[in-house]
Order: structure tokens, then sequence, then C-alpha cells
């Protein structure tokens, strides 16, 4: 008994917490039951497709490619942006970065209007290359380093699970253009298990480890004088010499930054590639 | 012997908080009458008291009453000072709680009533040494300088010979003389308030436990002379000021043996066995500074660890909930 009201004191700030985050969950989730989210309608009526979901490599079942299909779908009227993805099997000859922008430009994707909001991901397995381009209103929300952690994350499981991979870039591009990841970390199920089980680790070990009792005498601690009688005291210079060296003085590196490109049909666009 | 109130024929003890004798029983103050006793059998009701080789101060396990065994605190086991308890058992029980309250993995029976009531007021024998040390060093002191002009470093490197010879008075530098106190955790207890210590009475002892040293003075000056080489060596270093490093040449250190005093310090100690480990803790029963290491309930780790780590796993699952209704 005394056991678990001692457990129930330490912790109550932290149930105290979740009781309320979770009661906040509970308040909007009623506030927001009543009424559907406030989504625009698709008004691109000129785009040449309806399919987003183009597996010219044959990476995915048809299964898989309906359920991506599906949750593109779903997506896409969450956030107002097309979601495309091409998969491809073949040497190019042009850049994959404009292969990707010629791509979305040719189908004049865009949820608002033709070559408006929308993202598309290529992924060629010939030589590895993937290309993440952005348009409209996704150009203007992901960053250079927001690109690079859905490249990183996409790419980091491609070889092994493609259609988890795909299913990853859906759902990176929804959490980003809806605003739901904190700063650039997404809430991943890997990286909350991990900053989770750290703070844990650290709350152990700091509960574990004990500050030891330090000598609290001072060296004159049983010295009445309080300092000892000096009789001698000499510092005589014997020798000093001096070298010299010659500092290297290298031009220092600068980063550049990624940002906008036009592509061949004269359309703005952002991105970034990378390997897998 | 015990001492005995005049007034009820209780056993009257030493009172830290009030300074003096206290009779428990009746409330009386100095009230205290010496009543001898015969080698080690209880003054108060003459059962055998179980002091060992070298406790001269005891409890009776039959009536309670605190002996004091004349011929270990007489002749060559006299002490000539005493530093009498200034915290009392209750003010030491409430010392070791505050210092560990806030531990978050302590088995829970550690800082219970029950446990902390076992604490024992013990007068630990100390040797007491007053050195005189001539200290002489010799040496070699590098001092460095780096300074840049223009693309070139340019580094200056002085050697200095170092000379110190100095006189250190040392006085009353303590030494405990009981084998069943651990050097290590004795030493961390200094330092004590000399401005306290008193000429020995016995009836400081009365209601605590006291030891006779274990060991006679000669043996544990080594101790002593070691602390004083030490401290007279980094008095010296402290003079050395600007070095990068200091290379010893020669050093010597003689000392005078001026004076030993034997006398008695002030320490409370608990013991708490837990887990197959024996932890020990003492208490400076003048200043209060307490030495000893806490024990950990891994169980109770292991459950508060995991709490915390569903916790936070709630807290970001819940955020994460709270965006996506967002």
């Amino acid at each position: 008994m005394r056991n678990i009201k001692e457990f129930f004191g330490r912790f109550k700030w932290l149930f105290l917490v979740i009781a309320v985050l979770f009661f906040v969950w509970l308040f909007l989730l009623i506030l927001h039951s009543g009424r559907e989210e406030a989504v625009s309608e698709r008004t691109n009526e000129v785009c040449d497709t309806t399919e987003r979901v183009f597996d010219y490599a044959g990476k995915l079942t048809d299964y898989e490619e309906e359920i991506l299909r599906k949750l593109i779908a779903e997506t896409e009227k969450e956030i107002g942006c097309d979601i495309v993805l091409v998969t491809l099997n073949e040497e190019l000859y042009e850049n994959i970065r404009d292969y990707a922008d010629d791509f979305y430009d040719e189908h004049m994707f865009g949820y608002n209007e033709p070559w408006g909001d929308g993202v598309v991901y290529v992924d060629n397995w010939y030589d590895g290359n993937v290309w993440f381009s952005t348009s409209g209103k996704a150009e203007d929300t992901y960053s250079k380093n927001m690109i690079e952690d859905l490249i990183d994350h996409v790419t980091g499981i491609t070889n092994e699970n493609p259609y988890e991979a795909y299913k990853r870039y859906i759902n990176d591009v929804s959490a980003q253009m809806s605003g739901r990841s904190i700063g650039s970390i997404s809430l991943d199920t890997p990286v909350i298990l991990f900053v989770s089980l750290l703070i844990a680790i650290v709350y152990a070990a700091t509960g574990i480890s004990g500050a030891k009792a330090k000598r609290t005498t001072g060296i004159t601690e049983y010295v009445p004088e309080g300092r000892p009688d000096m009789g001698f005291c000499n510092d005589a210079l014997i020798s000093t010499h001096t070298t010299r060296r010659h500092i290297d003085r290298g031009s220092g590196g600068s980063s550049g930054g990624g940002g906008h490109h036009m592509s061949s049909g004269g359309h703005s666009h952002g991105g970034g590639g990378g390997h897998h | 012997m015990i001492f005995q109130c005049e007034n009820c024929g209780g056993n009257v003890v030493y009172d830290p908080e009030k300074g003096k004798m206290h009779c428990p029983y009746c409330n009386s103050s100095d009230s205290e009458a010496g009543k001898p006793g015969v080698g080690l059998m209880c003054a108060g009701c003459g059962g055998q008291l179980l002091a060992g080789d070298f406790a001269s101060a005891c409890k009776c396990s039959y009536c309670g009453s605190y002996n004091i065994i004349e011929e270990r605190v007489q002749g060559e086991y006299t002490p000539h000072l005493v530093l009498p308890f200034r915290f009392g058992k209750k003010a030491a029980k409430e010392r070791i709680i505050e210092q560990f309250k806030k531990k978050r993995f302590l088995p829970s029976t550690f800082l219970s009533d029950a446990y902390l009531e076992r604490m024992e007021g013990n007068y630990v024998p100390f040797f007491l040494y007053d050195y005189f040390c001539r200290y002489h060093f010799e040496g070699t002191g590098k001092k460095v300088r780096v300074w840049t002009s223009g693309n070139t470093e340019y580094t200056e490197t002085s050697l200095y010979k170092v000379e110190r010879n100095m006189n250190v008075d040392f006085s009353k530098i303590p030494v405990d003389a009981s084998i069943k106190m651990e050097d290590g955790m004795m030493d961390l207890l200094e330092p004590y308030d000399y401005q306290a210590l008193e000429v020995f009475q016995e009836k400081y002892l009365s209601g605590f436990l006291a030891e006779r040293f274990n060991m006679d003075s000669n043996e544990l000056s080594v101790r002593a002379k070691e602390k004083v080489k030490s401290d007279a060596k980094q008095m010296a270093r402290n003079t050395m000021k600007g070095y990068q490093s200091i290379h010893t040449n020669y050093e010597q250190a003689d000392l005078d043996l001026k004076d030993t005093q034997y006398s008695l310090f002030p320490v409370w100690s608990y013991k708490y066995d837990y887990g197959g480990k024996k932890y020990r803790f003492h208490l400076n029963g003048q200043t209060g500074k307490l030495v000893g290491e806490a024990p950990v309930s891994y169980k109770k780790a292991a459950i508060y660890s995991g709490t915390v780590f569903m916790g936070v796993l709630a807290i970001f699952y819940l955020i994460g909930m709270i965006l996506e209704v967002l």
C-alpha cells in the first residue's frame, strides 16, 4: 500500500500531463466530429489522367498498387496536393530531375490548377537514382532539409521493401503538408520509441548513480597559523628556447542551398534527389 | 558503571540537544550519581555485558542500561579529550532522511522509522597528532608561451629551477584507532570542531556506545605522517604558480612528533543490509556530515523507468493524435 502511494506520488505530474493531453485530444475529437474537414475540392480539370501510381518498373503487386492509390486519394483530399509516384527501370537520356519535372508538367498535375500544387517521386531502379519534385504550395513548404529527410527516410528501406518505402513517401508528404510533424522530425514510431527509451535510460542512470561524499578538509585544516612558514622560495630561470611553425591557412568551405529551378516547360519546381 | 537518577533510579544519559545529563524516565536534569560496576557485569542488573575486546561503553542487553566499563576508560585508556555529541538520534535520523529522500530507487524500508531506530551513537577512539614538519623541495618547472604573428606560430619554452623550504606546524591530526570503523569513511567525516573539545568525563559516554583504542599511537602514526606529508607537499605546490608542469628532482619531509592525545569523537552509525550487500552510513555526531552510498532497489528502478518509458511514449502518441485531429 505504501509502495503504491509512493509510486503515484512520484509520477503524479506524468499522469497529470497524460490525462490533460488525453482530454485535449478527446475535446478536439468531439469538436471536429460534428463537421467534416473543410477541404477544397480539386479544381484542376485539365489534368490528363486520374492515375497516380505509375509502376513502370513493376516493383509493386496489383494489390499494393491499389492500396497506394487509395492512400493517395485520401491524402490528396486532406492536404490539397496531387501525389504522384513513378517507378522506372531504364536508362534515362535526360537528368532524372528533368524527367520528374517534365512528367509532372506533361500530365498537367496540380490539385488546384495545371502545374499547380503537388509532388512527384520518381524512383529509377536501373541506377538507383530517385528524385522528389515539388510544385505550387508543396514547393513553398519543402525546404532543402525537409526534402533530404524525406529522401533518406524513403530510400532507407526501398531495396528491402519498395511498397513500405512508397507508403512512407505518401505519409511523409501527408504529415509535412498538414503540419503533423514537429520541425523536421515526423512522429514516427521508431523515433518515438528511441526518444522514450533514451529518456527512461537517463532517468534510470541518474537515479542509480549516487554522489559520493567528498573530503571537506582543506590542506591547512590542521595548521593553526593557517599557512606554512616559508623559509626559502626560489624560481630561477635556467633556459629559454623558442620554436616557430608556419600556419597553413586553407580556404574555408561554403555550403550552397538547393532552391528553385525552372522546368523545360517553363514551370517552377523545387526538389531534391538521392540514391538507394 | 552506570549513571543512575537520584530522583527515580532510572538510567541517566547524556542529552546532546540539551548539552547535559538527562533522565528519560522522570525528566530530571543533572540528577545523576555514578554506580560502579564489576568487570563485565551490568551495574544495573548484574547481567553479562556483551562488550567484546574493545567496547568501553555498551548497552546491557537485559535491562537496557548504558554501562561504562571503567577499566577501559582508566589508566592508559583514559582519553585526554572528548567531543560530546551535538546531534541527538532524532536529529541524526532527520539528517539521513534529508540526505536520501530524493533518491528515486531506495528500498522502501531504508528510511522507515523502524530501521532508522537501529542507529547507534558511537564514541570512536582517535589519536590526535601534533607534528612539526620541515619540507624541502627542488624541481624543474616548465612555462610555455604561445603567440602568433602573421602566418607563424611561436612557442617559447622556459625552464626554471624551483626551490622551496618551509616549516609547518600541524596540530591535532586525527587518526581513528578503531578496527571496525573503515579508515576511508572516518577520514571523510572530518573536520571536527576542536573548539568543542572537552576534558574527558565518563558521563558523556552514558547513552552511547564507545570503544577504547584498538591499536596504539605508534602503530597509527604512519597514517598521520602520510597526511602531514601529503598536505605539506600540496602547500608547497600551491606556491608554484604559472608552471605548465613541474618535475620533482628532490623532495624531503622531516617530521618531529610533538604530542599525541587520545580522544573520543562522536559518530552515528546506521547499518542496512539489502540484496546481500552491507551498507554502512556514518554521520559526524558534531557537524552532521554524512558518509555512505545509498542502496538501490533494482526492482523499483525497473518499474519506475518502465513507467517513464511508457509515460513519455504515451505523451508523444497523444501529441501525435492531437496534431492529427488539428
